[in-house]
């Protein structure tokens, strides 16, 4: 009986939560579309949202530059933490993610590649390398997993992050070579300045695979209680993470392609999450969507109101939030 | 490991080291044969080879040497005392530390104009550089401290740290001058370009009185790699060994890193590879390390000056495509042993 009590409390939470953080994020595009250099009036955001045709230079404003990075940023950060969460939890380890692990820098390499041989790089083009190049990081850690079953999470890490680092020294070689090295710096940095329409409905698109990631959430779940119980439940545990690395490739490679490196909402987020719901996955992944979104919407603001004119790369940001939190992650972890 | 093949190893890598800077003094725009550089070095060649020797070349090598000892040097006196063959001043963020104080420090002192600095900013660099790399060094220390030390803990440390400074020196990169942009780069991906005879001026003295210090205390770093336990048996006051220790292995990677931009790998693969050349003792492990540092740098300069002329490549990024595997390869293995 009171575990039955305890289940609805906690559907409740999931649900309030859930609600909270749409709220937030409605809050964060409002936020972030009235927030920049020009100020823009109440009655302009109504005008720009929702008026057929743009009068004035405000309404333009909202329209082509504001409210599609309002939009990408949620998006971004949605998947970006759902990826961090389904990584958690199928190596079933608080310190996972994409970001640290090495796959958001392989994306950016691969991007950078790409982007540098073309001269009017195309959109759908340069998300297939970030795919790439997302996939050929996560194949290493998958790899790496496999072999040492007992390889512990500390070295795992260390590994992920100096191959991170290399990737990024690399893709800034080939900025240096190619001569835009500025341009693609802020972009490793992370930062929202090549979105527009065509991105925003790129990103849309992409959120197809955000169902499968809640469909595949109950498995993670029986993954992350150990490949004993997996098994003993009658599940294929490397089944279940190879289907999750797809996701999670999918999901950082589209992430990384629009806004960049941005790294560390992935490791956040998901811990938020946990603190809110404990480790039940089937809940940590939802609720890691909808804070996704919130906690990068408001990094972008901050990043605009700090920046001032400069604009200060969002990635620069969210590392500046998530670095406080590796440390205590680290701290907290008994076997290091 | 017999006095006779250590005097042959080192033989072996100082014949190495004059190859390879033989080979980095004759390649470049203007190509000069090694008789062009010995008439040069006796005052007989033209002009123009005097300039790109002199006033381009040999500058740039000694720096090169100089940051190459330095850092080879501090990775070696971390191993020991943190008692991991994984720690190294670049990974546990002792150099982004540097760096980002120098890129502050030059943004407060010249504005966003970068080419017109003024010799006092260079003569008060490496400082600036100490004091960034003992705060780095201070705060990874405090935060890897939890009733004890565990290296493993402290590399982790090092790696956050690491990511912090990075984005801070990001934030800072992007007030700078469009121009000055790629040189400003130089303090995350490490390079060599544009150091003249005023920078080996700044940093041989400390490099080298460092250097010496080090050698002359290889009994104690000897002792403390033996392990807590023996080193209080010997005698030795730990605690106050280690502080001195990686204070010193802090400012040679500070120092390095106020001339060369954050370079990473150098002081991980050197003591490594040195350590399989001539054993682990610390009398012959250090000069040894110091050797193959400076043949790492130079000829990382030099591939980073001429693979794709006229375009100079980082340093520290050439340095990593081969100090990254040979850190994922060394963390396996350590992996297997335990």
């Amino acid at each position: 009986m009171k575990k039955q009590v305890t289940e609805v409390n906690r559907t409740a939470m999931v649900l309030v939560l859930c609600f909270v953080g749409l709220a937030l994020i409605f809050l964060g595009i409002i936020l972030s579309i009235s927030y920049g250099t020009r100020e823009v009036a109440g009655i302009d955001i109504i005008q720009g949202l929702f008026a057929r045709e743009k009068m004035n230079i405000e309404q333009l404003i909202i329209w082509d530059y504001r409210f599609p990075r309002a939009i990408s940023a949620v998006l971004i950060g949605c998947f970006l933490a759902t990826s961090g969460a389904m990584m958690q939890g199928i190596t079933r380890n608080s310190l996972a993610s994409p970001s640290i692990m090495g796959v958001n820098q392989g994306a950016v390499l691969a991007m950078a590649i790409y982007m540098s041989s073309q001269a009017i790089p195309a959109t759908i083009v340069r998300v297939f390398f970030a795919f790439i190049g997302a996939a050929i990081s996560a194949v290493f850690i998958f790899l790496l997993s496999l072999r040492r079953a007992n390889l512990d999470i500390t070295r795992m890490l260390l590994a992920g992050s100096a191959l991170g680092a290399l990737f990024l020294s690399l893709a800034s070689m080939v900025a240096l070579l190619t001569g835009n090295s500025k341009d693609l710096a802020f972009w490793m940095a992370g930062g929202f300045g090549s979105v527009n329409w065509s991105t925003v409905y790129l990103l849309l698109g992409a959120s197809i695979i955000l169902p499968f990631a809640l469909t595949l959430s109950p498995k993670i779940m029986i993954v992350s209680l150990g490949d004993e119980v997996a098994i003993g439940l009658g599940e294929k545990p490397n089944l279940i993470r190879f289907l999750a690395f797809i996701c999670i490739v999918l999901l950082s490679g589209v992430a990384i392609s629009v806004g960049g490196n941005i790294g560390f909402i992935c490791l956040i987020v998901p811990h938020i999450a946990r603190m809110g719901v404990g480790v039940d996955y089937r809940y940590v992944i939802p609720i890691s969507m909808v804070f996704g979104g919130v906690l990068l919407v408001f990094s972008d603001v901050i990043a605009r109101v700090i920046g001032n004119t400069g604009e200060i790369p969002v990635g620069s940001i969210t590392s500046l939030i998530g670095v406080p939190v590796l440390i205590y992650l680290v701290r907290r972890e008994k076997r290091t | 490991m017999k006095r006779r093949s250590f005097q042959v190893t080192m033989v072996g890598l100082i014949l190495l080291l004059l190859l390879v800077s033989t080979l980095s003094f004759s390649l470049g725009t203007l190509a000069l044969s090694p008789l062009e550089i010995l008439k040069t070095l006796i005052g007989r060649g033209t002009q123009q080879q005097e300039l790109a020797l002199f006033v381009i070349r040999l500058p740039r090598i000694l720096i090169a040497l100089l940051v190459g000892a330095a850092l080879a040097v501090s990775g070696t006196i971390l191993q020991s005392v943190v008692d991991n063959d994984l720690a190294e001043p670049g990974i546990l963020g002792i150099n982004s530390g540097a760096a980002l104080f120098v890129v502050i420090y030059i943004y407060l002192t010249n504005g966003n104009n970068y080419y017109s600095m003024p010799d006092f900013t260079i003569f008060t660099m490496p400082f600036i550089a100490l004091s960034g790399g003992l705060v780095a060094a201070v705060l990874i220390y405090g935060l890897a401290w939890k009733q004890g030390m565990n290296s493993m803990r402290l590399l982790l440390m090092g790696i956050a740290v690491n990511v912090a400074f990075t984005s801070l020196i990001i934030i800072m990169q992007l007030r700078f001058n469009n121009q000055d942009f790629n040189r400003v780069l130089m303090w995350t991906s490490g390079s060599l370009w544009g150091t003249s005879w005023i920078y080996v001026g700044v940093a041989a003295p400390v490099i080298i009185a460092l250097i010496a210090i080090t050698i002359y205390g290889s009994r104690y770093l000897d002792v403390l790699r033996m392990g807590e336990m023996t080193a209080i048996g010997l005698g030795v006051n730990v605690l106050k060994a280690q502080r001195y220790l990686i204070f010193i292995a802090v400012a040679l990677a500070a120092v390095a890193t106020s001339v060369a931009g954050n370079i990473s790998f150098v002081g991980l693969m050197a003591p490594h590879i040195s350590r399989k050349l001539v054993g682990a003792r610390h009398q012959y492990l250090t000069v040894t390390a110091m050797l193959v540092g400076m043949i790492l740098v130079v000829a990382a300069d030099m591939i980073a000056r001429n693979l794709f002329a006229p375009i100079e490549l980082f340093i520290g990024a050439v340095i990593s495509v081969i100090g990254t595997p040979y850190f994922i390869y060394l963390m396996l293995k350590q992996d297997h042993y335990e």
